[in-house]
This record gives C-alpha cells, sequence and structure tokens, in this order.
C-alpha cells in the first residue's frame, strides 16, 4: 500500500497546522470545512487581502530569487488584482505593498532557497510505527544564513501588533521547522514572523520568535497533531458525529465563513 | 449537439426509476436505478426510431450456488452508437463503450439481465439516465429466483458448500491508508472515475472521503469487490 504515499494530498489521510487550529477554535467550523467538504458561503475581505498579499509577496520573492531583482508597485498591484475586485480593498493593498517595498525583509537573492513551498511528510505512531496521517503545510520563505542555519519567514498581515506572540511557542512555526530539518536536512531553523500591521499609519515589523528548547516545540507540535488526529478518527467513527463537533459561540462567530448554515441549524 | 444532451439528460420521472433492497437482491446493498424500456423510450423520443444500435458481445461462465444448482453468470461488452441512416447505411456520431453483468439459473436471463445492465451504463455516459450512476454504479438489480424448495443462498457464484462468515467491521476510528488504497484499487479496476466517486462517497455519506469511518469504509470496499467479481 506504499503507493498511497504518491496519491495526491487531497485524496489522503492528512492533518495541518491550520486544520488542528481550527478543530480547537470551533469544531462545527472543522467539520463544515474538513469532514463534510462544503464550500466556504464567502470569503471575508481580510481573509482575501491576505491571500492577495500573499500571493503578491510570494511573486516578489520568487522575481527577487529568480531574475535578482526586485518588483516595482505596479507589478505587485497587478498580482493584487487579479484576486482582488473591490475598489477599497485594492486601495488597503496597495497602501501595505507600499510599506513592504519601503521596508520589508528583502534578503540576498543567492539566501533564497524555497518561495511558497509546499511540503507532505507522514505522521507517525511513535510506539507501533503506524502510519497515522500525511502533514501538509506552506512555507512562505526560506533562507539560507551565512553560518548555514535556515531562516522560515511566515507573512502575516494583521490588524494589531501583537508583541507577545512571538514570545510563546506556536503550532504552526514548530511544525514548519520540523518539517524543515526533514525535507532541507538543516540542523538549526530560526523562525520568524514577517507582520505587515493593518493599523492607521501601517506598520511593517520582522519578529524573530524566540525558541527555548526547539526539539521539544517540535514534538510537541507532532504530539498535538496525533492528538488531533485520534480525536478525529474517535469522532468519525460515530454516526452522530456532526452533533458530536458541535459550535462553539465566540466573537469570531460573525466572521465565519460558515455562519449561515451554522445559524440556520 | 449541446441540446441533443440537454434532452436526453432530463430528469426522469418517478415511475421511471426503479429501486431495490439489498435484502431482496441479496447483494448485500441497495440500488436505484432508471428502468431500461424509460431509457429506451428517450432515445426514441429525442432521436427518433432507428437512431441508435448496439453492437454487444457476451461472456458466459457457468457457477455452481452454495446447494449446487447451476448459475450463469454472463458478461456483456457492448458498444452504443447514436446516428442516422443515410442510403442504407447506419453513420454513427456519437458512441459510449459499457460492459455489464447478470447471473442467473437460465441463460436467457443472465443475458438479458447483462445486456440491460450496460446499455444503460452506456446510455448514462450519452447523458440519458446519469442521475442513477454517481461513481459506484449497479441498477443490475433484479433479483434472481431460485425454485421455492431451496433456500436461497447469499453468495449464489460460490464455489464451495461453506456459507461465508460476514463479519462486521467496527465503526472504531477513521478509514485507513490500506482501505483508502484498495478502494483506489477497486474504482480503477472497475473503470470508474476517482473523483466522481468521492462525489458519491460525499452524497450518500454526508462526508468527505477520507472522513470515513473503518465501517463504512468496509462496507463501501465489500460492495466493489462484490461489483467486480460480477462483472469479471
Amino acid at each position: 500500500m506504499a503507493d498511497i504515499i504518491n496519491f495526491p494530498v487531497e485524496e489522503k489521510i492528512h492533518i495541518s497546522a491550520s486544520a488542528v487550529n481550527k478543530l480547537h477554535g470551533c469544531m462545527r467550523d472543522y467539520y463544515y470545512k474538513y469532514v463534510a467538504g462544503i464550500p466556504r458561503e464567502s470569503t471575508p475581505d481580510a481573509m482575501l487581502l491576505g491571500i492577495a498579499l500573499h500571493r503578491a509577496l510570494s511573486y516578489f520573492y520568487l522575481v527577487l530569487k529568480q531574475d535578482k531583482e526586485e518588483c516595482s508597485l505596479e507589478v505587485l498591484q497587478e498580482v493584487v488584482n487579479g484576486k482582488i475586485e473591490d475598489e477599497e480593498l485594492q486601495k488597503e493593498a496597495t497602501r501595505l505593498l507600499e510599506l513592504f517595498l519601503k521596508d520589508g525583509f528583502k534578503p540576498d537573492p543567492e539566501q533564497i532557497v524555497a518561495v511558497e513551498q509546499k511540503f507532505e511528510l507522514p505522521l507517525h505512531d511513535p510506539e507501533t510505527g503506524e502510519l497515522l496521517s500525511t502533514v501538509v503545510g506552506y512555507w512562505d520563505l526560506i533562507t539560507r544564513n551565512k553560518d548555514e542555519s535556515l531562516t522560515i519567514t511566515d507573512h502575516k498581515i494583521v490588524k494589531r501588533n501583537n508583541k507577545a506572540k512571538a514570545e510563546a511557542p506556536d503550532l504552526q512555526m514548530a511544525l514548519y521547522s520540523w518539517a524543515t530539518k526533514n525535507n532541507f536536512g538543516a540542523e538549526k531553523v530560526n523562525l520568524q514572523y514577517q507582520d505587515i500591521i493593518r493599523n492607521k499609519t501601517a506598520k511593517h515589523d520582522i519578529k524573530q520568535i524566540t525558541r527555548q528548547d526547539p526539539q521539544k516545540e517540535e514534538a510537541d507540535a507532532l504530539t498535538q497533531l496525533r492528538s488531533a488526529n485520534n480525536l478525529i478518527s474517535v469522532l468519525v467513527a460515530q454516526d452522530n458525529v456532526k452533533e458530536l463537533m458541535f459550535p462553539n459561540k465566540s466573537w469570531r462567530c460573525k466572521n465565519c465563513t460558515y455562519r449561515e448554515i451554522c445559524q440556520s441549524e | 449537439m449541446k441540446n441533443l444532451y440537454k434532452n436526453l439528460s432530463q430528469p426522469f420521472p418517478e415511475e421511471a426509476i426503479e429501486r431495490t433492497k439489498g435484502s431482496v437482491t441479496k447483494k448485500g446493498y441497495d440500488t436505484t436505478g432508471i428502468k431500461y424500456q424509460y431509457v429506451v423510450n428517450r432515445f426514441n423520443e429525442v432521436l427518433g426510431i432507428g437512431s441508435f444500435r448496439v453492437d454487444r458481445q457476451y461472456n458466459i461462465n457457468e457457477k455452481t450456488s452454495r446447494n449446487g444448482r447451476t448459475m450463469y453468470e454472463c458478461c456483456c461488452d457492448l458498444t452504443l452508437f447514436l446516428g442516422k441512416w443515410s442510403e442504407g447505411e447506419f453513420i454513427p456520431f456519437a458512441e459510449a463503450v459499457s460492459t455489464g453483468g447478470h447471473i442467473s439459473t437460465n441463460i436467457a436471463d443472465a443475458k438479458k439481465g447483462a445486456f440491460t445492465n450496460g446499455f444503460k451504463k452506456a446510455a448514462a455516459f450519452l447523458g440519458c439516465g446519469w442521475q442513477a450512476y454517481a461513481g459506484v454504479i449497479d441498477d443490475d438489480n433484479i433479483p434472481w429466483t431460485e425454485p421455492q424448495s431451496s433456500p436461497t443462498p447469499q453468495v449464489p457464484w460460490s464455489n464451495n458448500n461453506k456459507q461465508p462468515k460476514q463479519k462486521k467491521q467496527p465503526a472504531k476510528g477513521r478509514i485507513t491508508h490500506a482501505q483508502l488504497g484498495k478502494l483506489r484499487q477497486l474504482v480503477d479496476q472497475l473503470g470508474g472515475e476517482w473523483k466522481d466517486f468521492k462525489t458519491y462517497v460525499n452524497q450518500r455519506f454526508n462526508k468527505q472521503l477520507q472522513y470515513l469511518n473503518k465501517r463504512e469504509a468496509s462496507d463501501i470496499i465489500g460492495e466493489l469487490i462484490d461489483k467486480e467479481r460480477r462483472v469479471g
């Protein structure tokens, strides 16, 4: 059954950091998206802006790596406008792109290892060796440093400058670090957020993530993934899986992409 | 051509739909299909009489049922052509290839069942009755009957007298990679589209394939193996 590994990822039993975060946030949201596979009712502006800017930043770093030159604002605007139709949102994107071009993280082109690259790694049971799931994710940007260590940069388009975020271990980043070690054979991996903050004046910030014990953080992240995988496994075995994956009513509901269907049930 | 497809693929009335219970057909699963004559009527109404023809080839194997009765397993490979007659010659403009299968205690019924089974699938390729097919198709749903004196066998084509154990997989846990791989293999062997099969699973179980539980996965694997046996 080894060829299952070569299936396209959407056909595999797979798990990602965002899926686990969704499971923690609201199980019903997880149910709609992953279990039932219901398409989103709508895409909130903030999500649309985030997707479009991620696309533009990817384009910027790819051009930097391949042509060793920086893109102009006009080119990046064109990339963004391919995703966003709303004029107000386009203006907001332009404001943030100007900021990025002025203050953004610009490594030497030779340093760039990967841009918007997908990874797929097997998740095993540490005791039995059983293949539990496939871990999937996307690195926004990986760069190589002079000491041969690698740095993962994750772009975040946020409304507030949350300084504490970089001080606590993060599931997604710990997982990305583990995946980088596996795929690139790096011994040391640094993590950072590239925050583009959408406040009045707009601000750019690179936040180095504090790592006390990288190995433990990565092991903990994998444990979280296995636990989530086991929980899902138990839930889907029940006939009333939907009822068991109950909605978590919170402030998040107003921006939930399944708000209408959830309220109607 | 677009209009033709539109007309052929129109929904059928309720009376054209036949539903069978697995407990009656002894297949272990329920089926929903379009009655053969309604499919033929649709071709005649939309295309006109004589505007379709079928090339067919039968392959018949003898089997022995659990209680020693001779059974005939028939496989029908057919090609359905849509076309027009011109100067005494049939000129096709569309064709669909399909295979049907059926088992019966007499050869004629086995051939009839295999033909109609294959014909309906070929027709669905051209849009006619597509509603009945969502990846795992089966409307070969005429239950075969044995004489009253003998008990109804559960596996009519079994070559031995032992009744196979029906081991029910517990629902415990999520579908395994091995089950996922087996499903993919079976769908491939049956000539189905993986994408269509996933859609079928989603519609049937209200969840995505990779979120089936072990029992659901086991059930559907059993159905496909059963179908594969019949088709040969």
